[in-house]
């Protein structure tokens, strides 16, 4: 039995929890570096070295319970038998109300958790990504982490920021489908510069959303990884100002964590990558329980 | 090791190693801290870092205990026995850590615990009553500083559990209400990272009396400019935010003790030992 993310003990099964973590070892082209496949168990692992009350949140997200699900079995045979299991997962927390949080796995793991939103019938997604993944079609294979963002886009609302590297083809499709937000660029805070709001980060999104977070937005100086060397990222401060930014304006539904590769060599990546899943289950504690301490 | 040199007419420091390690958590190592920050203090020793820097010409090194010393009393003695001869001979102790827990030894040197302000510089909260059962882990350092009574003021935050904030901040107290939790007595103020980025030191100064032990657990930094550390936090504050807060801090006040602790050698790739040893020289001619 995998240990649970972020507490010691785990709750017996999902019907309990308010939230669900769900490790999605979804790796099929080593993309942006091999081994996305073990990346939730690192970043569980990590969870372990996290102490749980956020204080700029205001909460300790572990107090009303959790539950980490066993990781998603995956089989690649076909595009659509690879992906069914994370919408399938995505739809039935959805649907019984619980906030989902899923530990990957590569960036295409949208692509099925898309798949899951649109047959509930609402929702968007806010989309922070490093690489805009608006490609059609890459060595072949329609579900990438360069096609990922894309493939959503198909299926519901989709809004994508933080990006600094783009494709011609994916820039065009992007812009042509009007779901291209801010770039790293104005969205990083520095003396001078007044960063892009939360606003444009959401802009056009219908009221319930989805947060599809690629570490990759991160700069490498937050988020020192194999796969991650190109400069002008997000500080780890800009990203969660941004997260609380997209909490306050909009129900966000659950969320997704994709991108670590490891073995990265050092501890620091999954850490990072536990912690930032720390703030995501606080800032939604706090918009599911308002004013409560959340003390059982 | 003696840096030797003249006698200058100021208050002279003496720096006191403690390569204790006994709890850190995560990634091991920080005994080796003591070793790689004086191998930097001696290359670095002769180049002025900015105005504001002063050369450490007259420095005294003493190790207070070996590395297998693993008994938190052993060490506290060995510490606060090195660190009260220092002060006898009228210089300015600098405690070299090791792992946070050091902190206990050098404060014990101080007999007016009330009358010296403990300003921490962290990443972590390290008010827990006990961790992994032991009241002296790093992660109780200022738990303990205040049972001693010393006011406290806690800068850069980012990284608690509930139980020791309502413990020692009051229950409720979540740190979200603006950033900056206060109680006491004794007085203790907490500013989050996030508090001090936005906020500033202004709050937290009337809480800083005239004489000041800084503690400065480099975990505190952020692992983009400081890797070197056992417990990495991110979102740390640069080098300069450090420095301009230290200096805002001891403006007007009476530095009485200092300490720089937690260095990863194992974790680094010698910057995060050259910016210690940096900090340590600068709080020794503060
Ligand atoms: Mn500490």
């Amino acid at each position: 039995m995998a240990p649970p993310f972020l507490t010691a003990e785990n709750l017996p099964d999902a019907t309990r929890a308010w939230a669900v973590v769900v490790p999605v070892p979804f790796d099929r082209c080593a993309a942006p570096a091999p081994g996305a496949r073990l990346a939730p168990a690192e970043i569980v692992a990590a969870s372990h070295q996290v102490e749980t009350h956020d204080l700029e949140a205001g909460c300790d997200p572990t107090d009303r319970g959790l539950f980490t699900a066993p990781p998603l079995e995956l089989d690649y045979s076909t595009e659509d038998v690879a992906l069914a299991p994370i919408g399938d997962a995505v739809e039935a927390h959805a649907r019984a109300g619980r906030f989902a949080l899923l530990l990957g796995g590569e960036a295409t793991v949208l692509a099925g958790s898309a798949r899951g939103l649109a047959r509930l019938g609402r929702g968007g997604v806010v989309r922070l990504e490093g690489v805009l993944g608006c490609e059609d079609v890459r060595h072949g294979l329609r579900a990438v982490p360069r096609t990922a963002t894309r493939r959503a886009s198909e299926l519901l609302p989709v809004r994508s920021s933080g990006w600094r590297l783009a494709a011609e083809e994916a820039r065009a499709f992007a812009t042509g489908k009007d779901l291209a937000g801010p770039t790293a660029r104005r969205l990083a805070a520095r003396p001078g510069v007044a960063p892009a709001t939360a606003d444009e980060v959401v802009a056009g999104l219908p009221q319930d959303v989805w947060l599809a977070l690629d570490l990759g937005v991160l700069d490498p100086s937050a988020l020192p990884m194999p796969g991650n060397l190109e400069p002008g990222g997000l500080a780890y401060a800009d990203l969660t100002a941004l997260l609380t930014n997209v909490f306050a304006s909009r129900r966000v539904l659950g969320a997704e964590l994709t991108g670590l590769c490891p073995p990265t060599g050092d501890v620091l990546p999954a850490f990072v990558a536990a912690r930032l899943g720390l703030r995501i289950l606080a800032l939604a504690h706090r918009q599911r329980f308002p004013g409560g301490d959340g003390r059982r | 090791m003696n840096g030797g040199g003249a006698e200058s007419s100021g208050r002279t420091c003496g720096f006191v190693a403690s390569p204790y390690e006994a709890t850190a958590s995560f990634v091991a190592g920080c005994a080796f801290g003591p070793e790689a920050i004086a191998t930097e203090l001696e290359r670095a020793a002769h180049t002025d870092l900015r105005p504001g820097f002063a050369q450490v010409d007259d420095w005294t090194w003493v190790e207070a205990h070996h590395r297998s010393v693993v008994v938190p009393d052993t060490m506290r003695r060995d510490v606060e026995s090195w660190t009260r001869a220092l002060l006898v001979a009228g210089r300015l102790p600098i405690l070299v850590g090791g792992e946070h827990t050091v902190t206990a030894g050098a404060l014990a040197a101080f007999d007016d615990p009330s009358s010296i302000t403990v300003v921490q510089f962290d990443a972590h909260a390290d008010l827990r009553q006990a961790y992994e059962g032991t009241p002296w882990n790093h992660a109780c350092a200022m738990r303990r500083a205040l049972d001693r009574g010393h006011p406290l003021v806690q800068l850069g935050i980012r990284s608690a559990v509930r139980e020791e904030i309502g413990e020692v901040y009051g229950v409720g107290a979540d740190g979200s209400s603006g950033l900056l939790l206060r109680c006491g007595p004794p007085p203790a103020r907490l500013l989050t990272r996030s508090g001090l980025r936005d906020r500033g030191l202004d709050e937290v100064l009337d809480g800083i009396g005239a004489r000041i032990y800084v503690t400065i657990d480099l975990d505190v930094l952020d692992p983009g400019c400081a890797p070197g550390v056992g417990t990495p936090e991110p979102d740390g504050l640069s080098f300069w935010e450090l420095l301009d807060a230290l200096e805002r801090i001891l403006g007007g006040r009476t530095l009485a003790g200092a300490d720089v602790v937690e260095l990863c050698p194992a974790r680094d790739d010698g910057r995060t030992a050259r910016l210690a040893a940096r900090l340590t020289a600068f709080l020794g001619t503060a």
